[in-house]
């Protein structure tokens, strides 16, 4: 199991604000550094990451909380050369105006991720030229689809059975699931 | 001699393509100056999907991210769900999950000799591969039940006990496989055709390589000795003993190489982990069934093609333990294969419409684990 310290060169490289703010969590192959900051501070935050070493991006994880009324972005940055540590930056932005700062021209690879995070889940990206559907591109006419509030049955239902409810063939849930068919011997 | 550029899509239905994806090529004559990928032609939605559905079965949808190298996504998702449950497989069962992937990682370069050698018209190497992989995919039937998808890593160890005759059985399929992969060695990748086709072209800098985030045997084979099975050290690999190949000048060339090298790796990791493995004790720890506690967990596996990340996190409003995960994000190697390193490669050099089959084989791309 591995088990890392925080690093020294990380903080030495960040912002005096967040100096004593990196967090050593997870256990396994999830063992990071993790940092919380303000979302206008992001640029400067990476900028910093990057310049300690950390220097093999992985991506984006936008997470919705429609009950905190929040978006929140996790960037997992590691590193080639030291031992491919990890650090995981968090932030948050309000739902009703999700903006935040692009970073693809710290790190290309964030270019293509924050299109990701654009067309799932309407996060606009300041800074950003090719905002567009990428791999939604021809399939999907609606709200950003990984949203929480985004119900796919009910999207599913109104495009293709004219917002009737669709009847199964077998009704499943009133055989009472698993148990009451293997007594009865049915639906097999 | 007037000049004309043109625009030219490729794929996903041409056979130099790499599988389900698409790509829009700026070409000028022969020479190619830009490409952009078109992807989304096998987009399922399983992230929607898998926060519908009880986390165990999302596991068996999750191998269906990779067709080739399904074991490394069962893999990643079992590391990060062990994380959120909080247990460690048991010593049986992490000598059984690498034997596991070692074996999927063969089967899945074994399968890559398809989109190289193809496009090469080297036939005959493909059909010897893939009559190779036939024996890895009938072992697989043996140990797990299923041929292409084995569902056989679980959170807290893998899902059945190994039958009697497991180290018999696994070292006569080395024996069979062992052969052909040299027959492989010395009719393709020693061939004067393959050499001229891929020596000095697509050439990537270990330093670009890195920037843009490339990982795997494209990285290993630019010269950057970074594999996280040395580096994180996860399940039995950190009581096996090996050094992983790599590269020096970068090109398609040395990331087929690299694969190669890797293909005779695996065999010797295979039989170092029957040689060590204990063949007695509990194979999984049972887990609290149906719900899950409330966590995050990020799994990190050197798959076939590269990193294979996987981010879950549950999370309750009412901070009562769930059936099914909140979020779970998938990064798959791909990515950056296809996007940025390609397009860096293209723009910098000059690369011909019959060099890009090619090119692109040499990535070994994964086209589904961008769409997911």
């Amino acid at each position: 199991m591995a088990t890392i310290s925080v690093d020294e060169e990380l903080i030495e490289k960040l912002p005096e604000k967040y100096k004593d703010k990196v967090v050593v969590t997870g256990t396994d192959t999830g063992v990071r550094q993790e940092l919380f900051i303000e979302p206008d501070d992001l640029c400067g935050v990476v900028r910093a990451v990057k310049e300690a070493g950390y220097d093999h991006f992985l991506g984006i994880t936008v997470i919705d909380y429609p009950d905190k009324k929040i978006f929140e972005l996790v960037y997992l940055i590691s590193s080639i050369n030291k031992n491919s540590r990890l650090v995981a930056v968090r932030t948050q932005i309000p739902r009703d105006k999700p903006e935040i700062d692009s970073i693809h021209l710290v790190y290309p690879l964030a270019y293509y991720q924050e299109i990701e995070a654009y067309e799932f889940f309407g996060i606009k990206f300041r800074r950003h030229d090719g905002l567009r559907k990428f791999i939604l591109e021809d399939n999907w006419e609606g709200p950003p689809p990984l949203r929480k509030d985004v119900d796919t049955r009910k999207i599913v239902l109104e495009l293709y059975y004219g917002g009737k409810r669709y009847e199964r063939p077998i009704q499943w849930r009133s055989l009472g699931g698993y148990s009451k068919v293997k007594e009865t011997g049915e639906g097999k | 001699m007037s000049k004309k550029i043109t625009t030219v899509y490729l794929g996903p239905q041409h056979p130099g393509a790499p599988g389900n994806v698409g790509f829009k090529v700026l070409i000028d004559g022969e020479r190619v100056l830009d490409i952009d990928l078109i992807p989304g032609y096998l987009h399922r939605g399983f992230e929607k999907m898998m926060e519908y559905r009880r986390w165990d079965m999302d596991l068996v949808m999750s191998a269906r991210i990779c067709v080739e190298d399904p074991d490394h996504v069962e893999l990643t998702y079992t590391h990060a769900m062990e994380q959120i449950f909080g247990i460690e497989p048991p010593e049986k069962a992490q000598y059984i999950r690498v034997i596991i992937a070692e074996f999927s990682r063969l089967a899945s370069h074994l399968l890559w000799m398809m989109h190289f050698a193809g496009p090469i018209a080297a036939r005959y190497a493909l059909s010897w591969a893939v009559a190779a992989r036939e024996e890895i995919l009938k072992w697989f039937d043996y140990v797990a039940g299923h041929r292409i998808y084995h569902h056989y890593i679980f959170p807290g160890g893998v899902r059945w006990d190994i039958p009697s005759d497991f180290k018999e059985k696994t070292l006569k399929v080395l024996k069979i496989i062992k052969p052909l992969i040299k027959d492989l060695e010395e009719g393709f990748f020693k061939h004067p055709v393959f050499i001229k086709r891929a020596r000095d072209m697509g050439r990537l800098k270990p330093r670009e390589a890195i920037e843009l985030g490339a990982t795997g045997p494209v990285l290993r084979g630019s010269g950057v000795a970074y594999d996280l099975r040395k580096t994180l050290k996860y399940d039995a690999y950190k009581y096996l003993d090996y050094e992983p190949p790599k590269g020096d000048y970068g090109d398609s060339y040395d990331r087929a190489m690299v694969r190669l090298k890797e293909m005779y790796l695996s065999i010797d990791l295979i039989e170092q982990a029957l040689e060590k493995m204990p063949y007695q004790g509990p194979y999984r720890w049972r887990i609290p069934p149906v719900t899950i506690p409330l966590g995050e967990g990020i799994g990190r596996v050197e798959s076939a093609r590269g990193e294979f990340v996987a981010h879950i996190i549950n999370y309750s409003s009412k901070s009562k333990r769930t059936q099914t995960p909140y979020r779970i994000k998938f990064r798959g190697p791909t990515w950056p294969h296809l996007t940025t390193v390609l397009k860096h490669i293209i723009t910098n050099e000059e690369i011909t419409v019959a060099d890009l089959p090619v090119l692109i084989g040499s990535f070994d791309a994964c086209p589904p684990d961008i769409d997911r």
